[in-house]
């Protein structure tokens, strides 16, 4: 009777044991299918990038720690602390920043998408230390790694234009950022103007940017952002007599 | 039959739960509050133009970093009690097979961590708002991913401390695993370079997939990277790799723990 009562007790460990060994095969192959799963995704595609070795030969340390710890952009949050802390110790003034340009590279390598640090830095490089190529240069990096937030392309039109009056270039960029959503509405009534100073300085495409400003004041007028604005295009459609008075 | 093996298990869990309150692992919430509200103010002078974010990103890596803390002590307490102070004599005697004894330490660590996880996102939630930072739904979801790598890392330690002889080096080879654990994507790196040999090309397909892909639940890394809300797909499919991962190690943890000497 005890015989039977220990044999019965051994086949259930072993049916036991067998159903967990096919359990275990069972969830490797579902694991490894769903890590190939996560791999085809687009959202794993288009954010999980392992680091190149440019990246690494850059910025060695902060780049394998940061990412060993899984808090890149707290690293980032650091850097940028300590960009400031440099900004406000004055004896750098004798070297005129020069640190400044590296360090702020060191952060946009940590976190790409870090804007405020391009707007600000560049800013100080253009006003304050009259580096206006290196301004220049770090806000289009802004650009390339965060193609739609607009105050970069405002900045970038504001330097182009500060730089050498290149009036093109800023309505270009200010194009660009009318487009984006959350733009300030001030910003189409700019670019309006703009055509309309284009059209008098290139007498021969009078035309091509009149027709630029219609079509902008058309549509400030059908979709406007704020009262303004639409008060601002129905004036200028009838001073151009693209709209008949009343 | 297993309604009862389910009861079974959750009188572990809350058993564990008990015994973690009891020795004040909830104590970690008051470092982590003095912390993250004493870091608040530093941030606000160190920081500007960009406090807003440095708060949130301290806050997540703050959160991180003491769940991991948690699990660790809780682990190490629980085991520690079980096999040095002979515990697990007394549960043992009990009709309870060593598997259901060992999901329900699994159960009552995890409980442990959702309530430490809940309360940390809540003081941090609270300081944003005082803040007047705008919240939304992905804050939400960070907290998810958050959760589910150090649901990850439960059961990896788990398994260490069961196969290693001793409690200490199993927190120690959790540790580590926990920090390559989140370096296991740039594997890719080196099985993509050209020169690779295939063989050895093999051996990192192998450790690319045997280890935690702890990269993949790093969400907060990408918070300023995307537009609108995190993919719930996503989600739900890193939800799937942290069952799963768990679910291997905690087999493997049972089979090793049926067989071990008490």
């Amino acid at each position: 009777m005890f015989n039977n009562f220990f044999i019965s007790i051994q086949e259930k460990r072993n049916i036991m044991s067998k159903y967990n060994f096919w359990l275990l095969i069972l969830s490797i192959i579902l694991f490894i299918f769903s890590l190939i799963l996560i791999q085809s995704d687009n959202f794993y595609k288009l954010n999980f990038k392992e680091f190149s070795f440019s990246e690494i030969k850059q910025n060695p340390f902060y780049v394998i720690f940061s990412s060993m710890c899984g808090f890149k952009i707290l690293v980032s949050d650091f850097l940028w602390m300590d960009i400031i802390q440099y900004i406000g110790d004055r004896n750098n003034a004798k070297t005129n920043y020069k640190e400044l340009y590296p360090k702020t590279m060191n952060l946009i390598t940590i976190d790409p998408n870090f804007t405020y640090a391009y707007l600000a830095v560049s800013g100080i490089l253009m006003f304050e230390l009259k580096e206006i190529d290196k301004a220049i240069e770090l806000i289009k990096k802004g650009i390339e790694n965060n193609p739609k937030y607009w105050q970069l392309n405002l900045y970038l039109a504001a330097y182009t234009y500060s730089k050498g009056g290149n009036i093109k270039m800023a309505v270009h960029n200010i194009e660009i950022a009318v487009i984006q959503e959350g733009h300030p509405p001030m910003l189409e009534r700019i670019l309006g103007n703009m055509y309309v100073k284009l059209s008098e300085i290139e007498k021969p495409y009078k035309d091509f940017w009149m027709e630029k400003a219609k079509n902008l004041w058309w549509y400030m007028y059908h979709h406007p952002l704020e009262e303004l604005n639409k008060k601002y295009a129905e004036e200028h459609l009838k001073k151009y007599g693209f709209m008949k008075y009343n | 039959m297993e309604k009862k093996q389910f009861k079974k298990t959750l009188a572990v869990a809350q058993n564990v739960l008990n015994e973690c309150i009891r020795h004040k692992i909830l104590n970690i919430l008051f470092i982590f509050a003095i912390a993250i509200i004493g870091g608040n103010f530093i941030i606000k002078e160190l920081s500007p133009g960009a406090e807003h974010r440095t708060l949130i990103d301290a806050g997540y890596v703050n959160i991180e970093i003491f769940g991991f803390l948690a699990l660790l002590f809780s682990i190490f307490i629980i085991t520690y009690e079980e096999f040095e102070m002979r515990n697990i004599w007394i549960t043992l005697t009990k009709p309870i097979s060593r598997t259901t004894y060992f999901l329900g330490k699994f159960l009552g660590i995890c409980l442990i961590l959702f309530l430490n996880i809940s309360i940390m996102f809540f003081l941090l939630m609270l300081l944003a708002l005082l803040n007047g930072i705008n919240l939304n739904i992905n804050y939400l979801l960070i907290i998810a991913s958050i959760f589910l790598e150090l649901v990850v890392a439960i059961a990896f330690t788990l398994l260490f401390t069961v196969i290693s002889s001793n409690l200490i080096t199993g927190m120690i080879f959790s540790f580590f695993l926990f920090l390559i654990g989140h370096l296991t994507e740039h594997l890719k790196i080196l099985i993509n370079k050209e020169g690779t040999t295939p063989i050895l090309k093999i051996i990192l397909y192998i450790i690319y997939y045997l280890m935690p892909n702890l990269s993949l639940f790093n969400l907060k890394d990408k918070v300023y990277s995307i537009e609108g809300l995190f993919p719930f797909d996503y989600i739900l499919k890193i939800l799937i790799y942290a069952s799963l991962y768990s679910v291997i190690c905690l087999i493997i943890s049972s089979l090793v723990f049926k067989k071990k000497e008490i």
